[in-house]
């Protein structure tokens, strides 16, 4: 520039001097004449030209378009800059949201990249999980607008994103909102609903544009689907959460129809026909005193295993251990015509399954051992029973109680069975009938039958 | 204090400016070039104090205008921030290698770039 104003100047023949706005001599002498001339673009001036008046006009006439020039590129330069930023905090947004997999996070990150973006003193998300559920604010930042605020409502219900400019007066504005006096928000949409909304408010009334309600947008777009995924994510890792529990008492297979018919809140109580099996050690008591507490362990723990994979074989629900005996329920929760059948299979399987074991037990030179089993079918309460804090899957009532007591009449080895087992089993010829008798707690005697090994 | 702006894409090394702007007001001078060869020229010349220096350039890349202003020069003061392409390859081994303080990737961020800049010269 400077090689083309002193050229400029040669030409001319005249003493030139060019002094920046604060009065800096840039360019030639301070003595170059009495008349400063201002150089001006859009009525700032920039600097000052002195000297013969014809020459320094025509300097000042350069100068002036050469600024006017630099200005321009500069503002164009700073309109790209504006917009490469706004890609860029896009994409970064798309990057980050990429990577969160919890709605409240996903919902951080959107309203930081949306202050960054948009001017705002407040900024906040709402979010619902079922169209008329309760609204919930995802990610921290001064929110502008409650659950109950009539804007909100008026924005989830149309749909659009809206700018409001003067809020107050509005007629949407609830008394509590006045301090805000821009406005500017935008609908959360899957392909199937509304399920939030975004929104950035300004105190200072900031106006805001088209510009500002497109890139909102955008943010809302990347926002929505993101919650989405984060809550399909949790809700499949909740599943997996549950069939792993749920595994621990049921067959794996029926672990799956659960989880997978919507959870374990189904499992409320019901009345329903089972099979109810006790199983239990003989002379445990005794054994147990004569042996150190870790082998006691370690017997119970081989006995369970045995026989909780036989009971989930044949389709039982492991309800509990209670010391040394096992509680296990068939035709439930899903209920089975075949209960009784499984049942027996069951507790017929036990005993190989046991003796298995203790071949195994004696080789590795530890006692083996017996047990005995009792079934019972009949009406009882089956469901999820227990606080708040502990629940657990097991079955109540009469049916229950007559189980318990035949388990105490079966000897080591031995299957007892009541009346109403052998009824549901009639094809079967294996039952012994071992007469009446008086069962604990129970006005009437009772036929029991033993089965045939 | 100076600033060297290497790239030799005009509209990246035209961002970086407008980026940096706001420091001519602070005093801040910014000089850029378009090339490596030009760059390594202007390093020795004027001595910038900050250098956003683009890896992948005709003439001399960046990573060998690094190891000239550090190792062949000796103007270790001089810090160098080197630009990569965002999905390209970056050798932070040979980046270590030949003494360059920091990599940023592009695009870059506006915000984190003024930040670095700032936080160099102390302002």
């Amino acid at each position: 520039m400077l090689p083309v104003v002193q050229a400029l100047v040669e030409a001319l023949g005249g003493n030139i001097a060019i002094e920046d706005a604060g009065g800096k001599l840039l360019f030639g002498e301070a003595t170059a004449g009495p008349s400063r001339f201002p150089v001006s673009v859009e009525d700032e001036v920039l600097g000052w030209v002195s000297g013969s008046a014809e020459a320094a006009a025509s300097i000042v006439s350069l100068l002036g378009h050469l600024a006017a020039k630099e200005l321009e590129r500069r503002a164009l330069a700073g309109e790209v800059l504006h917009l490469y930023r706004e890609v860029h905090l896009i994409g970064q947004l798309s990057e980050e949201l990429a990577a969160v997999l919890d709605a409240a996070d996903v919902g951080q990150a959107a309203l930081e990249q949306a202050l960054r973006l948009i001017p705002g003193t407040h900024a906040g998300i709402l979010f619902r999980e079922d169209l008329d559920g309760p609204l919930r604010p995802l990610g921290t930042h001064d929110a502008p607008l409650a659950p109950e605020s009539r804007f909100v409502a008026s924005v989830l219900e149309r749909g659009v994103a809206e700018i409001v400019n003067d809020y107050p007066a509005d007629g949407r504005a609830l008394a509590e909102e006045s301090s805000l006096r821009s406005l500017i928000s935008a609908p959360l949409l899957t392909k199937q609903r509304t399920i939030g909304l975004i929104t950035l408010a300004d105190t200072g009334g900031a106006p805001y544009s088209a510009a500002h309600l497109k890139l909102l947008n955008t943010i809302a777009m990347q926002t929505a689907a993101a919650i989405e995924n984060a809550i399909a994510s949790q809700q499949l890792l909740h599943r997996e959460v549950e069939r792993q529990a749920l595994k621990l008492y049921l067959p794996p297979q029926v672990a799956d129809l659960i989880v997978s018919s919507g959870g374990t809140s189904q499992l409320a109580g019901v009345l329903q026909p089972i099979t109810v099996l006790y199983a239990d050690i003989r002379g445990f008591t005794t054994m147990s005193e004569e042996m150190e507490a870790r082998d006691i362990v370690q017997l119970l723990n081989e006995f369970f295993t045995a026989m909780s994979g036989v009971i989930f074989q044949c389709n039982g629900t492991l309800d509990k251990f209670i010391g040394d005996c096992i509680m296990a329920l068939f035709g439930a929760p899903v209920p089975s015509e075949r209960a009784a059948q499984d049942a027996l299979d069951a507790a017929m399987g036990m005993q190989q399954a046991l003796m298995v074991l203790n071949q195994s037990r004696i080789e590795r030179n530890l006692r083996p051992f017996q047990i005995g089993i009792g079934l019972h079918c009949g009406l009882a309460v089956v469901g999820n029973i227990g606080s708040a804090d502990r629940v657990q899957y097991t079955a109540i009532g009469d049916t229950v109680n007559v189980a318990a007591r035949l388990v105490n009449k079966a000897a080591g080895g031995q299957i007892i069975v009541s009346e109403a087992i052998r009824e549901s089993l009639p094809d079967f010829a294996g039952f012994d009938a071992l007469g009446e008798v008086d069962l604990k707690g129970r006005a009437s005697k009772m036929n029991i039958y033993s089965v045939r090994d | 204090m100076k600033i060297l702006i290497v790239d030799d894409e005009p509209h990246l090394r035209m961002l970086i400016q407008q980026t940096l702007e706001d420091l001519e007001d602070e005093g801040v001078e910014l000089l850029t070039a378009t090339n490596g060869e030009e760059a390594l020229e202007t390093i020795r010349t004027e001595e910038p104090n900050l250098v956003f220096l683009d890896v992948m350039m005709p003439k001399k890349n960046g990573f060998d205008v690094c190891d000239a202003v550090k190792n062949e020069l000796g103007l270790t003061h001089v810090h160098i921030v080197l630009l990569t392409a965002k999905g390209q390859e970056f050798d932070r081994l040979r980046g270590q290698e030949v003494g360059a303080n920091l990599y940023m990737t592009k695009p870059f961020d506006p915000d984190a770039l003024l930040a670095k800049a700032r936080e160099v010269l102390g302002l």
